[in-house]
C-alpha cells in the first residue's frame, strides 16, 4: 500500500533545525527501574499463586499470604507496577521525539512517579495483604487507591498529551494517537469499571464490570503497547513504517471496536443477549483489525530481517507483535459461543491472559525500554543479559501458555462430560505441577532484563563493531526519506480529534452500547419477574460476602450458572438477573478451579462448611482449595465470626430461587432456546443435579448394592474412589475417625459398625442424608457410585443374628413403646409422630442395623448433634440389652434379593 | 444497534480506503507523518551520541 521509492520521490524535506526540547531521561530511568522492580515481585507473586495449585499448604499459615490476596496483588502489579510503569518512561522518551515539545513538568513528573509508585502501588498491595481490595477482576486495588489511579491518569493528561495537542494532525504519528487515545480513554472508563459496579448491583454492575475488563487490556495496554511497537521498529530499522494510513485505520477500528468487547466474559450469563451477540460480533471484528494492524507492523520489517535477529530490542518488539496477533485471534475465536461454552472458566483464559499479558504487552514493553535505554546518554545497557532475558522469558511464556492451554481443554472436557467436579482438578495437577516450572525462566529473564539495564558499558562507551560501523554508514545514507508533504490540509488538525473522538467518544459509545441500555433491559427483567418476597441478605450474610470476595473466592468459584446444558447438569437451574439485584459488587466471577456456588443453597451442613474452610483436604481429600485456619480458634468446632458468617453467606446462596420455587421461566426459557432441551420438565434440572432430599427417603434413587460386590477388582476400585471421596469424613480405615470427623455433628458413622441394606445404602449416597454433613453424591459416575457401594459392603459388620424369646421380645417391645415409638415409628421405620421435625431423620432399622457395641454406645451415649439423647439414666442395664436385641431383629437385608 | 455500529463502521473503513485510492494528496497527507517521526528520531539520535561522547 506504501512505497518509500515512490513516496520519497513526490514528498519534500522540511528540516527542523531548531533546539530539541528536554527530554527527562532521569524519570525514564526511575520508572523504567520502577518497572523492573514491580515486575519482579509481581511475579514472586504469581510464582506463589501458581505454586499453591500444587502445594495448598505452601504459605498458607496467615490471612496475608493466602491464594485469593496474593493473586489480587499479582495482576494488580503487573498491571499498574510493571506496564504502568513501563510506559510511562516510554511516553517520557517518544513524547518529545513526536511532538517537538517537552513533558509538560518536570516537578509534575515526579509527582507522578511517587503517586503511581508510592500512593498507588506499594500501598496497594500492602492494603490488600491486609485483606482490603474489592473482587473486581484487574481492580482490585481499594477504592482508597482507585481515587490516586485517578489522580495520576490526570495529571498524566496534563504531562503527556497536552504536548500533543500542539501538533497538527497532518505531523501527529501514530504513536502519539495512540497515546492520546489510550490515555484519555482509561481515564474515564478506570473510575467506572472501578467504581459502578459498587453502586449498580448483580448482572447489571457485571456489565459495566466487563466494559473495565477488557478496557484494562484493550485500552490501555494494547494502545500503548502498539505505540510502542509503531515506534521502535522506524526507529531500529530506520526506515518509515510500511503505511501510515493503514496504521490510522487500525487505530480507528481499535478504539471503536474494542470497548464493545466486554460483555464476551459474560457470555451464555443472564446479560441480555443483545449485548453478549454485540460482544461477540465486535470480537470477530476486532481480530479482523489485529490482523490489519500486524502486518503494517510486520511489512514495516521488511527487509530488515538481520535487524531483528541482530537488535534484541527489535526482536521484542518482533515477538511482542506475533504475540499481539496470535492472542488477538486467540479472544476472537473463544469469544464464539460454541467454543466460549467449552472453554470459559478454564485454564484456557488463563492461558490466553498470560498469552496478552507477557507475549504481547510485556515483550513489547521490554522491547521498548532496551530501545530507549540504548539510546539513553551514559546509562549502562548489556546486550548480552538482554539477549539471555528474551530466550528465557521466550521459552518461558511458550511453556506456560501451551501448559494452560492444554490444561484448559482438558478441563473444559472434564466439565461438559458428568464427572464429578474435583475429576478435573485431579486431571489439572500435572498442568498446574508444570505452570509452576514455566514461571521460572519468566522470572529468571525479568531478573536478566534488569541486569542488562544496569550493567555492561556505558552507551558511548561502546566498542566500534562491524555491527555498529554498519548503522553509521545507513545513517549517512539516510534517506532521503524524511520529508513533508507539500501541503497540509487545515481539517483535523490537531491531537483534540483524537482525544474527543477515539478517547472519550468511543467510551460513551461503549458505555451506553454494553453498560446502560444492557443495565436498563436487565432492571426492565428484574421488575418482571423478581418475587415479591425477595429480601436482603442479613447483616452477617452480608459481612460473610464481604469476606468472600476479600479472600477472593470469586476467583476460584463463579456465582452464575451459564444457559448450557453441562452448567444446569451440574449446578442446577441459570442464574437469573433478579437473584444478583442485592449484589454490590456483583461476584459472577470470571474462573472455575472449584465449583460454582450459586446453589449451594441446603446442599451441605454448617458442620461440613466450617470444617472444610478450616482444612479443605479434611471434607474433599483431593481439593486444592487454601484453609482459613485464622477465621478458627484452633480448630474447626471453634469458628470465629468470620467464619460463621462466611459460611451464613454461601448458605444463602440460591435460597432466593430455592424459596421461590422454580415457577420463574424466565432464564430457563432463555437457555432453552439456545441450547438446553427443555426435556428437563418445568424444574429445568436434571435429575443428576444433587439436591438434598428433605422429604425422606427418595424413591428415585437407583439401586447400587449389585451382584459385583463380590467382584475383588471392583472392590478394589472402590476402595480408591472412597480414599478420594469419603475417608476425610468417614476416615481412611472407614471407622468414622477422619480429620474432618472432630468438626462435624453428628460424626461420620463408622462404617465397620454398621450394616445397610443395599437400597438405603443407594438412597444415602444418591442424596445425601439431610440434617447431617453427608452429601449427595449423585454425581459421580453410577458405576464409581456402585463400585463405593461394594466397596462399603465387604466393610460392613455382619448381620446380627438375633433370637429372642417371646417373653424377652414382648418385654422389649414395651420398652421400645415407651420411649422409642415417638421418633422411630411403632413398626421401628423411623417414621413416628415426631420424625418430621428431627433432623437427621430417626434410623429406619428395617434398613439399617448397628452392630451391638454401636447401638450400646447410641443407646447409652446418644448420638450428639442429632435428636437422639443418652437413655443410660432412664434405662437399666438389662433394659438397653433387651431393646439392643429388638432393634437388631427388625433388619432385614435386601441384597439377596437384588442379585440376579 | 450492533449491526448499526459495525455497519457504519465499515463503511467509514470502506470510504477511506476509497479516498486513499482516489486523492494522491491524502496519500501523502496521510503518510507524512511517519517521515517527520523518523527524522525526528534522527535528531534526537544524534544528540543523544553527542551527549553520549
Amino acid at each position: 500500500m506504501s512505497d518509500d521509492t515512490k513516496d520519497s520521490a513526490t514528498l519534500r524535506v522540511q528540516p527542523n533545525n531548531g533546539p530539541l526540547p528536554d527530554t527527562e531521561y532521569d524519570l525514564i530511568r526511575w520508572h523504567g527501574h520502577a518497572a523492573l522492580f514491580t515486575v519482579l515481585i509481581s511475579t514472586l507473586f504469581g510464582l506463589a499463586v501458581a505454586t499453591k495449585f500444587s502445594f495448598p499448604t505452601f504459605m498458607g499459615g496467615h490471612a496475608w499470604e493466602t491464594w485469593g490476596r496474593l493473586r489480587y496483588n499479582h495482576t494488580q502489579g503487573i498491571f499498574f507496577g510493571w506496564l504502568g510503569n513501563a510506559f510511562i518512561a516510554f511516553c517520557y522518551y517518544v513524547t518529545p521525539r513526536l511532538t517537538n515539545h517537552a513533558v509538560t513538568s518536570r516537578k509534575l513528573g515526579w509527582a507522578i512517579f511517587w503517586i503511581w509508585n508510592f500512593m498507588v502501588v506499594l500501598p496497594g498491595w500492602v492494603l490488600v495483604c491486609m485483606g482490603f481490595s474489592q473482587p473486581l477482576e484487574w481492580a482490585e486495588f481499594p477504592i482508597i487507591v482507585d481515587a490516586f489511579v485517578i489522580l495520576a491518569l490526570v495529571l498524566m493528561l496534563v504531562q503527556f498529551v497536552r504536548p500533543y495537542f500542539r501538533v497538527p494532525a497532518s505531523e501527529l504519528y501514530v504513536t502519539g494517537w495512540y497515546i492520546v487515545g489510550g490515555l484519555v480513554f482509561t481515564t474515564f472508563a478506570y473510575p467506572i469499571g472501578n467504581l459502578v459496579p459498587q453502586l449498580v448491583a448483580g448482572a447489571k454492575g457485571a456489565a459495566f464490570s466487563g466494559l473495565w475488563i477488557h478496557d484494562a487490556i484493550g485500552l490501555f495496554v494494547t494502545p500503548l503497547a502498539v505505540g510502542m511497537a509503531y515506534y521502535v521498529i522506524p526507529a531500529v530499522t530506520r526506515r518509515p513504517i510500511y503505511s501510515h494510513f493503514l496504521s490510522m485505520l487500525g487505530f480507528w477500528l481499535l478504539f471503536f471496536i474494542y470497548p464493545l468487547n466486554g460483555t464476551h466474559h459474560y457470555v451464555y450469563s443472564a446479560i441480555p443477549m443483545s449485548a453478549q451477540r454485540g460482544a461477540i460480533i465486535a470480537s470477530v471484528y476486532l481480530g479482523f483489525d489485529v490482523i490489519l494492524v500486524v502486518s503494517n507492523l510486520l511489512l514495516s520489517l521488511r527487509g530488515s530481517s538481520s535487524k531483528v535477529a541482530g537488535n534484541v530490542a527489535l526482536r521484542f518488539i518482533w515477538f511482542g507483535t506475533v504475540a499481539y496477533l496470535v492472542v488477538s485471534l486467540q479472544g476472537s475465536i473463544q469469544a464464539l459461543m460454541p467454543v466460549n461454552r467449552f472453554i470459559h472458566f478454564s485454564d484456557w483464559v488463563i492461558g490466553h491472559s498470560h498469552l496478552a499479558m507477557i507475549g504481547f504487552a510485556s515483550f513489547t514493553a521490554a522491547g521498548a525500554l532496551a530501545h530507549i535505554w540504548s539510546r539513553i546518554p551514559g546509562v549502562r545497557y548489556s546486550e548480552r543479559a538482554m539477549n539471555w532475558a528474551f530466550w528465557l522469558l521466550a521459552v518461558g511464556l511458550v511453556l506456560m501458555v501451551v501448559d494452560l492451554t492444554s490444561a484448559g481443554l482438558v478441563e473444559g472436557q472434564m466439565w461438559v462430560s458428568r464427572a464429578p467436579w474435583i475429576d478435573s482438578v485431579r486431571a489439572a495437577y500435572p498442568f498446574w505441577l508444570m505452570r509452576i516450572f514455566s514461571g521460572l525462566p519468566i522470572i529468571a529473564g525479568f531478573i536478566l532484563f534488569w541486569a542488562g539495564l544496569v550493567t555492561g558499558p556505558r552507551n558511548g562507551d561502546r566498542t566500534v563493531t562491524l555491527a555498529s560501523l554498519r548503522e553509521a554508514r545507513d545513517e549517512e545514507d539516510e534517506p532521503a526519506a524524511v520529508r513533508f508533504a507539500e501541503r497540509i490540509p487545515s481539517f483535523l488538525s490537531y491531537a483534540f480529534v483524537v482525544a474527543f473522538v477515539a478517547g472519550f467518544g468511543f467510551f460513551v459509545l461503549s458505555f451506553v452500547v454494553l453498560g446502560l441500555v444492557p443495565a436498563m433491559r436487565l432492571q426492565a427483567e428484574i421488575n418482571r419477574t423478581a418475587p415479591r418476597s425477595m429480601q436482603p441478605l442479613t447483616a452477617g450474610e452480608e459481612h460473610g460476602r464481604e469476606i468472600y470476595g476479600r479472600e477472593g473466592c470469586a476467583y476460584c468459584h463463579t456465582e452464575q450458572v451459564r444457559t448450557i446444558t453441562a452448567d444446569v447438569q451440574r449446578f442446577g437451574a441459570p442464574t437469573a438477573a433478579w437473584e444478583t439485584q442485592y449484589d454490590y459488587p456483583q461476584l459472577w466471577g470470571t474462573r472455575r478451579i472449584g465449583p460454582d456456588l450459586s446453589r449451594e443453597y441446603g446442599l451441605r451442613t454448617d458442620d461440613w462448611q466450617l470444617t472444610h474452610l478450616f482444612n479443605p483436604r479434611s471434607t474433599v481429600p483431593d481439593s486444592i482449595m487454601p484453609g482459613y485456619s485464622w477465621m478458627f480458634d484452633g480448630s474447626a468446632a471453634r469458628p470465629t465470626n468470620d467464619a460463621l458468617d462466611l459460611v451464613a453467606y454461601i448458605h444463602s446462596l440460591g435460597r432466593e430461587r430455592a424459596l421461590a420455587g422454580d415457577s420463574n421461566q424466565a432464564q430457563v426459557d432463555r437457555g432453552s432456546a439456545m441450547e438446553m432441551s427443555s426435556s428437563y420438565g418445568s424444574q429445568g434440572v436434571p435429575d443428576t443435579f444433587p439436591r438434598m432430599n428433605t422429604l425422606g427417603l427418595d424413591d428415585s434413587a437407583p439401586l447400587l448394592a449389585r451382584a459385583s460386590s463380590s467382584d475383588p477388582i471392583r472392590v478394589a476400585r472402590g476402595a480408591a474412589i472412597y480414599q478420594h471421596n469419603c475417608s476425610g469424613c468417614h476416615g481412611p480405615n472407614a471407622d468414622g475417625q477422619g480429620i474432618a470427623a472432630a468438626g462435624l455433628m453428628p460424626q461420620p458413622i463408622n462404617l465397620r459398625m454398621e450394616r445397610f441394606s443395599g437400597a438405603h445404602l443407594s438412597t444415602v449416597l444418591w442424596d445425601g442424608v439431610y440434617g447431617s454433613s453427608m452429601p449427595a453424591w449423585r454425581q459421580l459416575e453410577r458405576n464409581d457410585l456402585e463400585d463405593v457401594t461394594a466397596y462399603i459392603e465387604t466393610l460392613q459388620s455382619p448381620q446380627q443374628a438375633v433370637s429372642m424369646s417371646p417373653s424377652d421380645l414382648n418385654a422389649a417391645q414395651q420398652i421400645y413403646s415407651a420411649h422409642c415409638v415417638s421418633c422411630h415409628g411403632a413398626d421401628g421405620s423411623g417414621d413416628g409422630p415426631a420424625a418430621g421435625g428431627v433432623q437427621p431423620s430417626p434410623v429406619n432399622f428395617h434398613v439399617m442395623q448397628p452392630n451391638s457395641q454401636r447401638a450400646l454406645t447410641v443407646i447409652t451415649s446418644g448420638i450428639p448433634g442429632s435428636a437422639m439423647p443418652a437413655w443410660k439414666d432412664v434405662l437399666k442395664p438389662d433394659e438397653i440389652k433387651l431393646l439392643i436385641s429388638y432393634v437388631e431383629q427388625m433388619y432385614v437385608d435386601d441384597k439377596e434379593a437384588a442379585r440376579p | 444497534m450492533i449491526n448499526i455500529i459495525v455497519g457504519m463502521i465499515t463503511i467509514i473503513a470502506f470510504g477511506f480506503i476509497v479516498l486513499w485510492i482516489l486523492r494522491p494528496s491524502f496519500r501523502k497527507w496521510v503518510e507524512q507523518p511517519k517521515y517527520t517521526m523518523l527524522e525526528n528520531d534522527r535528531r534526537f539520535r544524534l544528540q543523544e551520541k553527542g551527549d553520549s561522547r
